[in-house]
């Protein structure tokens, strides 16, 4: 290696004065010594940044997970509609494997017949047979369908206020339950409820049905006061002719054995049947409630006579003990008996 | 909480190397080579977890690379400030870096890449340094330096960390992660052109 060669290389050999010459010249852009360093910011160690990388991956993971879950919980604009027996038909056309009925569309079953209509993972509704059935509407969170006559049973676990079904005399709005509808041709008919709560309305005339309990219905009146099937015979006869008779609330002889009948558990009927009568007749009424279940602190006779302290009669059914009619989640148990 | 990263020590000369570094005895030179890479890689995986002492110790060793690759491609003045970045960039990023051996690559690219960044930012054209207030006999020295900046990047770089920052060949290879025979050819091809430019020939 030549000397030139081998100084510009390692400065070792003769030095190349050209070369000493540049390094004499350049040497003045080197900084003298090394300045202070920059300041270190503090750094996530890897153990912190797996932690991160882990719960956004985990939270990804869970939202595509409840996507998915949201997609198919939903029924969509198609409810798929399965024969269970006999015949159903959509439209007059039987209904085909893999059936589907959209809004508008009609379902009939003849007295041989049964079908199942299902709501995405949100539930099912199964038509018994004799029963015409028309799927009103279908929209995220809000589904409708119109019972013209004949028996459905119905089990969801939804949201409050995401089924309604309509019936030529009341409309049942499901707050979160199982429960059936039947209505005759006349559309008279009655609500069952099996698991939560159903709220039974027409116009003004409104009945919260719970667990256990039903509720008839007649054309031109609306819902009636709900009732538990286990109580006496005269107490129901009592009701009837209360809700639906010809002297109805002022009907006193039949208020009277009503309130003689009943039980503890029949203060559902009674704070029902609070609001419709007239005041003359609340006192007794309030009266023999007050002795099943006293009312809450402050909820006075005058209250009831006057019917205006809302919330005083709220805390009241609240002493019931029968749960939140919104609490739909406690329920869950009927969404893997609908997917049964 | 916030660090400083160590200087070297008042009043040592950080240019000097140790004869013995730079001429082994026989047999010797392997030895050396693999206690330098265990250090290394001892120091970049102390740094890699958090150890700032340990990074201490990589921006003493490393910043005259640093200090070379930015004198070549941005203005004198701004140096300084952009060798500061480059190693905050480096301290953040080094958790990412897979070879310890592969740092002085890793870093080159850095720097490389502030500079390019830099200059884009600042707008610069081909003059870098203004030269209107020079002490007397320096303007030889901005003149030379100017022509290195002309030079090829790989020349440049190399021809400033061996003249500007008195590296030597071997030093300078093991610095920046280039193979020996590379540093060799791009100090003999750029004293060749910077000495042909110097004689007023092609530019």
């Amino acid at each position: 290696m030549m000397d030139g060669n081998r100084y510009l290389w390692d400065k070792t050999g003769e030095p190349d004065p050209e070369l000493q010459r540049w390094e004499e010249l350049l040497a003045r852009f080197s900084p003298r010594e090394t300045p202070i360093g920059p300041t270190l910011p503090a750094r996530e160690s890897r153990r912190t940044k797996r932690v991160y990388y882990w719960l956004a991956a985990a939270a990804c993971l869970l939202f595509a997970m409840g996507a998915a879950l949201r997609s198919a919980w939903q029924p969509g604009p198609q409810w798929k509609v399965v024969t269970v027996a006999g015949t159903p038909r959509i439209d007059n056309r039987p209904v085909a494997s893999g059936g589907r009925i959209g809004a508008g569309g009609m379902l009939e079953t003849d007295r041989h017949s049964r079908a199942r209509l299902r709501l995405g993972l949100m539930g099912v509704i199964e038509i018994e047979p004799n029963s015409r059935v028309r799927l009103v509407e279908t929209r995220a969170g809000r589904h409708r369908i119109a019972l013209q006559s004949g028996s459905i049973a119905a089990r969801l676990w939804a949201p409050p206020w995401t089924l309604s079904v309509d019936t030529p005399s009341a409309t049942a709005i499901d707050l979160g339950c199982a429960f059936s509808v039947r209505v005759d041709e006349k559309g008279s008919g009655y609500l069952r409820v099996t698991s939560g709560w159903v709220q039974f309305q027409l116009n003004g005339r409104r009945a919260i049905v719970p667990a256990g309990a039903r509720a008839f219905t007649r054309p031109g009146v609306g819902p009636g006061t709900p009732f538990f099937e286990d109580s006496s015979s005269a107490f129901q006869l009592a009701l009837e002719r209360l809700d639906f008779g010809d002297r109805g609330y002022q009907d006193a002889s039949a208020l009277g054995v009503l309130l003689s009948e009943s039980r503890a558990k029949d203060i559902v009927s009674l704070l029902s049947l609070l609001p419709r009568l007239p005041a003359s007749a609340r006192g007794m009424l309030f009266d023999r409630a007050s002795q099943l279940l006293p009312p809450p602190a402050g909820f006075t006779r005058e209250d009831a006579l006057g019917g205006t302290n809302q919330p005083g009669m709220d805390a009241w059914w609240d002493k019931l003990g029968l749960g939140d009619a919104k609490n739909w989640l406690v329920d869950w148990r009927d969404v893997f008996a609908s997917l049964r | 909480m916030e660090r400083f990263v160590a200087t070297s020590k008042s009043g040592s000369n950080p240019r000097a190397t140790s004869p013995d570094l730079l001429h082994p005895k026989n047999g010797e030179k392997e030895n050396i080579i693999a206690d330098e890479a265990g250090e290394l890689r001892q120091m970049v995986g102390a740094a890699r977890a958090g150890d700032d002492s340990a990074f201490s110790a990589l921006y003493r060793r490393f910043f005259r690379m640093v200090h070379a690759i930015l004198l070549s491609r941005v203005p004198n003045g701004d140096v300084d400030d952009l060798a500061q970045e480059v190693f905050l960039q480096a301290w953040r990023r080094l958790p990412a870096l897979r070879d310890p051996l592969a740092f002085g690559g890793w870093l080159r690219r850095i720097a490389v890449h502030q500079s390019a960044d830099h200059l884009r930012r600042e707008h610069y054209t081909e003059q870098l340094d203004s030269n209107s207030a020079l002490a007397p006999g320096d303007e030889e020295a901005w003149f030379l330096l100017a022509e290195v900046r002309r030079l090829p990047e790989a020349y440049r770089e190399t021809l400033v960390l061996r003249f500007v920052e008195g590296l030597t060949g071997p030093e300078i290879a093991k610095l920046t992660g280039l193979t020996p025979d590379s540093v060799r050819v791009n100090l003999h091809r750029g004293v060749k052109l910077l000495r042909t430019r110097l004689k007023g020939g092609a530019r």
